[in-house]
């Protein structure tokens, strides 16, 4: 079967020049750099990035692209903390106590994400984004205002952002899943645990009425909107 | 002898394939890296590297410029006019060589690190590495940082400084994850830069005044983030109290 697919000429000539290159490249290796050239010397670091202690060599496109995904991750959990400290502070002593462990059950899980996304800031090489004061106080300000809203609103709040961040997670799975390193197996793993937790969250707000709140569908996309802008920024800043 | 088969197959096929439509062959080997030559690419960037490597060497005789590049591309047999493979003259030539010498000190640093406890002796262990590198060339050095200066030439400027600081904190073991990234990594550049203009001037033996100007910045710098984690930790313990005697008047709640 592949001997025929060989014979196809579009094949055979590829193949052809493929021999007829490498016969010619390596005598004109062998005759005029290596052998009579002393400056001849690739980069060794310069065009790939070692990440986790050495233990990986990615390409500079490949990088690029880890970098991009992992910076902004860092920015929506920085962000996703803050919204539900600033719903503790407004719903927080309102007596409800289940809401309150509710809120605190959140909180404490978007914490343990923002420390998966610090620990591979620093084993990737990644740089943090420099917008992650402004993440900070926008998400607790957009947690507050909602929260000021009524109960209802910051559900809504809080289904909006687990929904666009659901999105951007398994956009950022189906390209991380092109590339083929076992040593990204733990970086999937982690980012698809975050993205389970989230959808978990936006469960957990529909339940509590997210959709009944006043003008819901104004807010939701409004949030969702804005959110979009945000990862947009913070993607690249 | 499926290989035998195979290569005559070919052959045959092939020549059929050229009397047959001559010109398409011609328009499809125009075409780089499509089929077959997978070594030409590469073979033209080691070419570059190679005139450029040598052009390094006549820039104590000649300066970054683009007559530095052609005299390399002619005593390698090339012709003159290869000097096009530093397209934009002078500034290419100085970028291959901040490439070559920040890849060379990882190099030479990468199995002496260990020997360094201490990331502020690491880091200038690396600075000092990096600075060697420069130490042929100082005298012309002062030229290339005037074109560098040029406006045109800032963004490359600052992104081979942003990237020489950040790869130095890398080796030196760095894992800071918030906005102290950019403190860090600007401190350490401008500690860099103000080093090597110092070392364009040191006229001392063995360049003994850089290596301690070097060390009174590594010095300043710890000085710096020493004062500034006090001034942090007196904040917040100033608010704290603060509140509290707030709190104590009935002023805000517990």
């Amino acid at each position: 079967m592949s001997l025929i697919a060989a014979l196809r000429p579009t094949t055979a000539r590829a193949v052809a020049n493929k021999i007829i290159g490498c016969l010619a490249s390596s005598k004109r290796l062998q005759s005029s750099y290596a052998a009579h050239n002393p400056y001849l010397k690739d980069f060794v670091y310069k065009d790939t990035v070692r990440v986790k202690d050495g233990s990986l060599t990615l390409s500079k496109d490949e990088h690029s692209m880890i970098d991009r995904f992992i910076r902004v991750n860092q920015a929506g959990e920085t962000a996703a903390v803050s919204i539900y400290q600033g719903q503790m502070a407004i719903l927080g002593n309102k007596g409800d106590i289940k809401l309150t462990e509710l809120l605190e059950h959140m909180r404490e899980q978007e914490v343990v994400h923002l420390d998966i996304m610090d620990k591979h800031i620093a084993d990737f090489r990644v740089r943090p984004t420099i917008l992650q004061p402004v993440a900070a106080v926008g998400g607790y300000i957009l947690g507050a205002t909602s929260a000021l809203l009524g109960v209802k609103s910051a559900m809504t709040c809080t289904e909006a952002v687990e929904t666009r961040i659901g999105m951007h997670y398994n956009d950022q799975l189906r390209d991380l899943y092109k590339l083929k390193y076992p040593q990204l197996d733990e970086l999937k793993q982690s980012i698809a645990k975050c993205r389970d937790e989230e959808l978990e969250h936006l469960d957990t707000a529909v339940e509590h009425g997210s959709q009944m709140a006043p003008l819901y569908k104004l807010q939701f996309e409004l949030i969702k909107g804005g959110c979009g802008v945000a990862i947009w920024l913070c993607e690249r800043i | 002898m499926t290989t035998r088969l195979l290569g005559r197959a070919v052959a045959t096929r092939t020549v059929a394939n050229q009397s047959i439509r001559p010109k398409i062959r011609h328009l499809q080997s125009s075409v780089p890296d499509s089929s077959g030559f997978s070594g030409r690419d590469n073979t033209k960037n080691n070419t570059n590297l190679e005139i450029l490597d040598l052009a390094l060497t006549k820039v104590h005789d000649l300066g970054w410029s683009s007559t530095a590049v052609s005299r390399a591309a002619t005593e390698l047999g090339y012709s003159s006019m290869a000097h096009g493979v530093a397209p934009d003259g002078a500034i290419s030539l100085i970028s291959h060589f901040m490439d070559r010498a920040l890849d060379e000190t990882c190099i030479e640093v990468d199995d002496q690190l260990h020997e360094f406890p201490d990331t502020s002796e690491c880091l200038r262990f690396i600075c000092t590495t990096r600075l060697k590198q420069t130490l042929p060339y100082v005298q012309r050095w002062p030229e290339a940082a005037a074109i560098l200066a040029q406006p045109q030439n800032v963004p490359l400027a600052m992104r081979h400084l942003t990237n020489l600081s950040s790869q130095m904190w890398y080796l030196a073991g760095d894992k800071s994850t918030r906005i102290d990234w950019y403190a860090r990594r600007s401190a350490l550049a401008a500690v860099y830069l103000s080093t090597e203009l110092f070392m364009c001037e040191d006229r001392s033996p063995n360049h003994q005044d850089t290596w301690r100007f070097l060390k009174q910045r590594f010095q300043d710098m710890d000085k710096a983030e020493y004062i500034g984690s006090k001034t942090v930790a007196f904040g917040e313990q100033f608010s704290r109290n603060l509140y509290n005697i707030l709190a104590s008047r009935g002023y805000v709640s517990h």
